[in-house]
């Protein structure tokens, strides 16, 4: 099942008998097709450090904050949910443990998603990119209507991500990655990707997954409306056996050790007038051969 | 072990291929001799036609080409299908694609198709009894993982520079094999409406520069780039830009290193008015030396840098320029 976009109910079309509106806007609201944001939260990764020759990482003191791709994606739809009230925008969270997550996902109904859903079960921590996409998977299909799928590009801030790339595929819908901005017309989605060598703009029919990958705009910061407003807003939470997902334990990839990266040694000072500091540093530049 | 080799997914740009696919050949060659299996390579796209001549000489034993109306431009759909099928089929121990933005959707799709998972990001690979070890750095790169694989064929995609480009002089067969598929499992519902090149022509590439001088929201503003410039070109270096700078629209947005921008490993790596948050240091990190110029000493790039000069960049690096020309026997 899908968003179907025959189906869907366009207001400004209706004429006839007043009397039937009500019911109209009622299967509207059945309707409303979804933008669906994949939002992980991670551990603030500036505030994670292991000590050289540690092996084991606790980071169940570091403060939980989005991962930054996935919050510039709830940013690219909020701004279509600014354009098109109609979207129903719904915030999907995968979490070993919920009381970690719950105050960023609060944050981003503040921001101005309409409902969040957090996924909750201790098999998650150890889930590998597949175990997470399928997680994803079961709860698009459970959600319904969703017309876009919409995830951060992966990066190298947190530990298991799933990439939207793989959702696309075990759904069997169109990718666009590394998306700056896109808009929403019809069944269509036009969407504007940044890659490596240039600037791409591309159609696909929805549902389509979009992955964003650049900052286009600072995600909002939720304002005092926001934030009364999101304590009304739904913030369910499924089990994988709400979504009849079963995590067995394996993983194709795991996490074997953990290790503090090579120091980079105190380097040098140099300090003083102008002059003397650009002679000393050429030097040592010249020393080692740079020039 | 699976002896069915280790595959590489090229990406090229008509018959020139990517630095970053050369790197995933060295490392596939290295391993391939380490434990005896044949290295293949896997060229897709459009109207290639010499691009898998020089393959052999760097390591290749088999080339196994795509050639296709539908892969004229990248799509993700089709490049993904086409990835998934072939190494359905051929069942290799270890496949390579380059950590870019093809390079992922492509491992993902595959992943998807072959029921795995992706092992993201290595920056090194070893052999571990018929499976492969991957270290990625997470957490910004504070930490170093070590993750495991298992199952038939393990998908791991690597991060540009981390490993050396595959020399010439290897000698092997590099011997060129059609793929044949079924041309529906190319077919992708996204059309590709435009395309705007902005690698920028007639300047030194910033990813493969030996020599970078970067400038940081200290430089103060687009009209005072140029002091950037000035000593870039004196060090015969590429110009690079923190996030802030490209954000401002100073610089323009292939120049932004760090994780979300580009990843660079020069030589020689020069940050002036750059105060090195984590976000900016995982993207140069791996330069050989690194010189900061900064007025603020506590700045955490100071802190991690060779030679850290503290002092105003409006100042110093006009005295560096006249020092490098001087030396360089260049009037100033």
């Amino acid at each position: 099942m899908g968003w179907r976009p025959s189906e869907r109910v366009c207001p400004s079309k209706v004429i006839g008998d007043p009397a039937e509106a009500p019911y109209l806007s009622m299967l509207k609201e059945l309707e409303a097709m979804k933008i669906v944001v994949s939002l992980k939260v991670v551990p603030d990764y500036e505030q994670v450090r292991m000590a050289p020759g540690a092996t084991t990482l606790d980071v169940s003191s570091v403060p939980r904050v989005p991962y930054t791709f996935d919050e510039l994606a709830l940013e690219a739809a909020l701004r279509l949910k600014d354009a098109d009230s109609s979207l129903e925008l719904v915030v999907v969270s995968l979490t070993a443990d919920a009381s970690k997550s719950r105050d960023v996902v609060k944050k981003a109904l503040a921001m101005g998603a309409d409902k969040a859903i957090l996924v909750e079960d201790a098999a998650l921590a150890d889930a590998d990119s597949l175990a997470q996409a399928q997680v994803l998977e079961a709860v698009t299909n459970k959600l319904g209507d969703v017309g876009v799928l919409t995830f951060g590009i992966p990066g190298i801030q947190g530990e298991a991500f799933s990439s939207g790339a793989e959702v696309a595929g075990l759904l069997g819908w169109p990718l666009v990655s590394y998306v700056s901005e896109y808009k929403l017309s019809g069944t269509q989605a036009e969407a504007v990707r940044h890659v490596e060598k240039g600037k791409q703009t591309v159609e696909v029919p929805t549902p389509a997954v979009i992955t964003v990958g650049k900052f286009q705009w600072d995600p909002r910061l939720p304002t005092f409306k926001g934030i009364m407003g999101a304590k009304n807003k739904p913030m369910d939470t499924w089990s994988l056996a709400d979504l009849g997902v079963a995590l067995d334990g394996h993983a194709e990839v795991k996490t074997a050790a953990l290790a503090a990266p090579a120091a980079r040694g105190a380097g040098r000072r140099i300090e003083g007038e102008a002059a003397d500091t650009a002679k000393e540093a050429i030097a040592a530049l010249k020393g080692r051969q740079f020039i | 072990m699976s002896n069915s080799g280790i595959w590489v997914v090229a990406e090229q740009q008509g018959n020139a291929i990517d630095g970053t696919t050369l790197e995933l050949l060295g490392k596939a060659y290295e391993l391939g001799r380490a434990s005896g299996q044949p290295v293949h390579v896997f060229l897709l796209g459009h109207g290639f036609t010499s691009a898998a001549a020089s393959l052999g000489d760097r390591g290749a034993d088999q080339v196994w080409a795509l050639d296709h109306a539908e892969l004229a431009t990248y799509r993700a759909e089709s490049f993904g299908a086409a990835v998934a099928h072939t190494l359905g089929e051929q069942k290799p121990s270890l496949a390579l694609f380059s950590a870019t933005s093809s390079g992922r959707d492509m491992s993902a799709y595959a992943a998807a198709a072959l029921k795995s998972a992706v092992a993201p990001d290595a920056t090194g690979i070893i052999a571990n009894e018929g499976q492969f070890n991957i270290t990625r750095p997470i957490y910004g790169g504070n930490v170093l993982a070590t993750l495991s694989t298992a199952g038939t064929t393990a998908l791991v995609t690597v991060l540009p520079k981390a490993f050396e480009a595959a020399a010439t002089g290897a000698g092997r067969a590099g011997t060129l094999q059609s793929v044949n598929l079924d041309p529906a499992l190319l077919a992708a519902r996204a059309q590709v409406k435009s395309f705007v090149e902005e690698v920028a022509s007639g300047k030194i590439n910033l990813t493969d520069a030996e020599v970078v001088v970067a400038g940081g929201r200290g430089v103060g503003g687009a009209d005072k780039f140029g002091i950037i410039e000035d000593l870039a070109r004196a060090l015969g270096a590429a110009v690079g830009a923190s996030r802030a700078v490209t954000d401002a629209g100073w610089r323009p947005a292939n120049e932004q290193i760090g994780q979300t921008g580009v990843t660079v490993k020069p030589k020689l790596y020069i940050a002036a008015g750059i105060s090195g948050a984590v976000q900016h240091w995982v993207g140069m990190k791996e330069a050989g030396y690194i010189v900061a110029i900064n007025t603020d000493a506590d700045a955490p790039i100071m802190k991690q840098a060779d030679l850290a000069i503290v002092g105003d960049l409006f100042k110093v690096i006009p005295e560096m320029v006249k020092e490098i020309n001087a030396a360089k026997g260049v009037a100033a």
